[in-house]
């Protein structure tokens, strides 16, 4: 399977920050628990390195993206990469395209609340990771669901396991705001729209403009 | 043993009534005489009516008198008139630099904040007392001058206990109890010095307040509050205001505010609640154009509703200063017009034969960090007087001179930007947090990290070697009076990349304020980097100017440390905070006076 897309296919994400207005009336009515605590971004990690079981939002239509473009970019001070979304025009531009990821996002849950977007593979799904992968974020939009390396065994897969007691853990209560703004607030800053994003001008090794 | 050193040590404790923001009216003193090596040899005890012009024993250089917070004692020797001793120890300070220890980092842990008094301090080293004393109740009651009701010998009685166990509580600190090493007296007299002497001065003078205006607002509380809520307060006019008419605050009516007008992050405690503390509402400033107007109201209105600030019968603000109330030994200052919106400062007022004065250090710890560091280049920048101007060069942003640029609105944007980098990689941020604070792209912060470190390495390898060797030693003592700061295993580093700044910059107020003293310039209040003054005339303004330059060379190892003027009244002329929303504030109070007709046009 090979979907690279093409400069006239529309953006892979676009994300609009709505105004405060519409954000709150995006919301439920105000009250006293209607003020979230300071929303921080999300981590953004495959299924199996959850570690735990997990589960995906059961609407793929609101909280599933489409494919989108990734790139990790190193930051001196920093122990890990930064992830960056990257829109494809400008990735299939200047950069080499085996830098560029190409996945989807959905909002995934481990037992008792705690979020995390989850890396669901969109391409090369003859791979035995990939297609492994992507069938526990499937049977995870309904099941508390692991995905355990099977790599100590010789397979080139994961199993996928599910737990004993599915009431063991309480439903996730998901977030009331809606995947675009959870998106957003995940990778505001990085977030590469410009040819002058830092983010780009490292990868392409040019000189950081500071002001 | 140190006492030695002494023909006698005087262990003494005052009772005395007071009112709120007063001078103490002296009611009793109990005196015990030691020998050199803390052998008692008399007992002398006082009441009102048998205080002589001078105290009732020796006070020169063979002499060492101690106490518990002897700042209170010192200002009892004010209004009793007598001179203050040559030598003196504070037990208290003493026991603050015993058990100023950094924790183990637990950012989620809340942590009570630890009585420090006389009692708490015994009972560290193993001292019982006051069992057959009911110690609060008395004490409230001599200080509101009820103490008929216990009588004079069960005030005798409390008093000697206090100079009892603080005696025992000199020898247990002079060679040390359980795990607490033994104190160098040497530095607790030097310490002592600024943390009795001095602040029993600083605190005797106060601030002039406008009384007659002072007076007007609080008669007319209800219309001024309700004129401050009007503007200021965004939700008056709708269902649920925030401020309630008479200036109370609603946490839930906020909350509900914040839902309508789309702000749906605001920071929390542990608890849930909403943080509402001046980091919370600055770190939010940005997300609406009213919260800087909001938080100003709150810290405005504890003033005005409240009347939280202690002010004595001759009309002067008294706070408490709390010397080496901090881990890095700064003042922990309370109940000050300096400690509410800088609005509410203009209460201010100095006489008109006086001069009121607000010097400041010129971006003290930078100076201190290029001092200590010993980085030239740092050093140089410093001393081109526009530290700022100099890191902006650095980052690229400008080529202009310092003036030209900080007449831009450019200049004036990139200079908030500068100070904060300068503010967090003092603090040893890290890549992600400078950059938050800059509002820009990690990949920039991280750019400016380096450019720093190539331009200042000195200062880089110092401040890593600091916090190194306060790891291997488990301790870091301030470089110019040697205050400690005991570590704990996982101790946060970035207070310890901070100590060094910080602890300078305290020990410059500290040297400052006791040279300032000595030469008969009290100080009305000492404020972080900054003194306040009330002088006679321009010489006394330049004698202090040249003392707050040299004490900044001193600690500086030779770096001259500038000295800048930021409020200079003549004439009855009142303080007036230079930042917009402070004018604006003031303006509103000022406008419901006049609008009553209780002030002229001109007046305020």
């Amino acid at each position: 399977m090979n979907d690279t897309p093409t400069p006239k296919d529309p953006p892979p994400l676009k994300i609009v920050k709505p105004g405060f207005m519409s954000k709150f009336k995006s919301k439920r009515s105000p009250s006293i628990g209607g003020v979230e605590t300071v929303l921080s971004a999300l981590k953004v990690h495959g299924i199996a390195d959850a570690r735990d079981f997990v589960r995906l939002h059961p609407s793929e239509d609101e909280y599933w993206s489409c494919e989108i473009c990734f790139v990790s970019v190193p930051v001196k001070g920093q122990k890990k990469d930064l992830l960056h979304v990257i829109e494809d025009d400008l990735a299939t531009q200047y950069l080499p395209s085996n830098i560029i990821k190409r996945q989807r996002l959905a909002l995934a849950s481990k037992p008792h609340g705690s979020f995390f977007l989850c890396v669901v593979p969109s391409q090369n799904l003859d791979n035995s990771w990939n297609k492994s992968a992507l069938a526990a974020c499937e049977k995870a939009r309904t099941l508390w669901t692991q995905a355990v390396s099977r790599k100590d065994e010789g397979y080139e897969e994961y199993l996928i396991k599910f737990a004993q007691d599915q009431d063991a853990f309480p439903p996730p209560e998901w977030p009331s705001r809606t995947f675009d703004e959870l998106l957003e607030v995940t990778f505001r800053g990085a977030n590469i729209d410009t040819d002058t994003h830092p983010a780009l001008l490292r990868l392409i090794g040019a000189k950081q403009d500071l002001d | 043993m140190y006492s030695a050193h002494f023909r006698t040590i005087v262990v003494v404790d005052f009772e005395y009534e007071i009112v709120d923001g007063g001078l103490p009216n002296v009611l009793c003193m109990v005196a015990y005489v030691l020998d050199g090596n803390l052998q008692h040899m008399d007992t002398i005890r006082l009441w009102r009516g048998e205080f002589g012009s001078t105290p009732p024993f020796d006070t020169g250089s063979d002499t060492l008198i101690v106490g518990y917070s002897l700042w209170a004692e010192m200002t009892c020797f004010l209004t009793l008139g007598w001179r203050f001793p040559v030598h003196i120890y504070d037990l208290h300070t003493a026991y603050l630099a015993t058990t100023n220890i950094l924790l183990p980092y637990e950012p989620d842990e809340k942590r009570a904040k630890q009585r420090k008094n006389l009692a708490t301090a015994c009972c560290a080293y193993g001292i019982e007392g006051w069992e057959k004393i009911d110690k609060p109740g008395i004490a409230e009651a001599i200080g509101q001058g009820r103490w008929r009701e216990y009588g004079r010998e069960v005030a005798f009685e409390y008093c000697e206990e206090d100079v009892r166990n603080s005696a025992e509580l000199l020898r247990r600190q002079l060679i040390g109890y359980c795990h607490y090493a033994p104190v160098d007296p040497r530095l607790v007299i030097r310490w002592s010095e600024y943390s009795a002497k001095s602040v029993a001065r600083i605190q005797a003078r106060g601030m002039p307040i406008d009384m007659a205006l002072w007076d007007l607002v609080q008669e007319s509380r209800m219309a001024v509050v309700a004129a401050l809520i009007a503007r200021f307060d965004p939700s008056q006019g709708g269902e649920d205001p925030i401020y309630s008419p008479d200036g109370e605050w609603s946490g839930w009516r906020f909350e509900r505010w914040l839902v309508a007008v789309g702000i749906i992050e605001w920071p929390r405690l542990e608890s849930g609640a909403l943080q509402l503390d001046g980091d919370a509402f600055r770190m939010m400033r940005n997300a609406h154009p009213a919260i800087e107007g909001l938080h100003a109201l709150r810290d405005a209105l504890g003033v005005i509703v409240r009347a939280r600030i202690p002010i004595g019968p001759d009309g002067r603000n008294r706070p408490s200063l709390f010397p080496f109330g901090t881990t890095t030994s700064r003042n922990a200052q309370a109940k000050s017009l300096f400690n509410a919106h800088a609005s509410m400062r203009s209460f201010m007022k100095f006489p008109v034969d006086k001069i009121g004065l607000y010097l400041d250090w010129r971006t003290q710890e930078v100076g201190i960090a290029a001092a200590r560091s010993g980085d030239r280049a740092l050093a140089e920048d410093y001393l081109s007087g526009d530290i700022y101007h100099a890191l902006a060069r650095m980052c690229g942003l400008t080529i202009q001179d310092a003036r030209s640029w900080k007449g831009t609105d450019q200049g004036k944007r990139q200079r908030q930007q500068m100070k904060a980098l300068q503010l967090g990689i003092n603090y040893g941020m890290g890549v992600r947090s400078l950059s938050r604070g800059l509002g820009r792209h990690p990949l920039i912060g991280s750019e400016i990290i380096i450019r720093h470190q190539q331009r200042y390495p000195a200062y880089w390898k110092w401040r890593a070697g600091v916090v190194e060797r306060a790891m291997l030693e488990r301790e870091i003592v301030s470089g110019f009076d040697s205050w400690p700061l005991h570590i704990s295993n996982s101790p946060n580093r970035r207070t310890l990349y901070n100590f060094p700044m910080q602890s300078g910059g305290a020990e410059m107020l500290r040297l400052a304020a006791n040279r300032l003293c000595d030469a008969g310039l009290v100080p009305s209040m000492l404020v972080h980097d900054g003194i306040l003054f009330e002088l006679d005339d321009a010489e006394q303004v330049e004698h202090a100017k040249e003392i707050m330059r040299i004490a900044g060379t001193e600690v500086c190892g030779g770096l001259e440390i500038g000295v800048d003027e930021d409020q200079k009244l003549i004439g009855g002329a009142r303080y007036r905070d230079k930042r917009p929303v402070a004018k604006h504030m003031w303006e509103v109070v000022m406008g419901v006076l006049r609008g009553f007709g209780a002030l002229s046009v001109e007046a305020g």
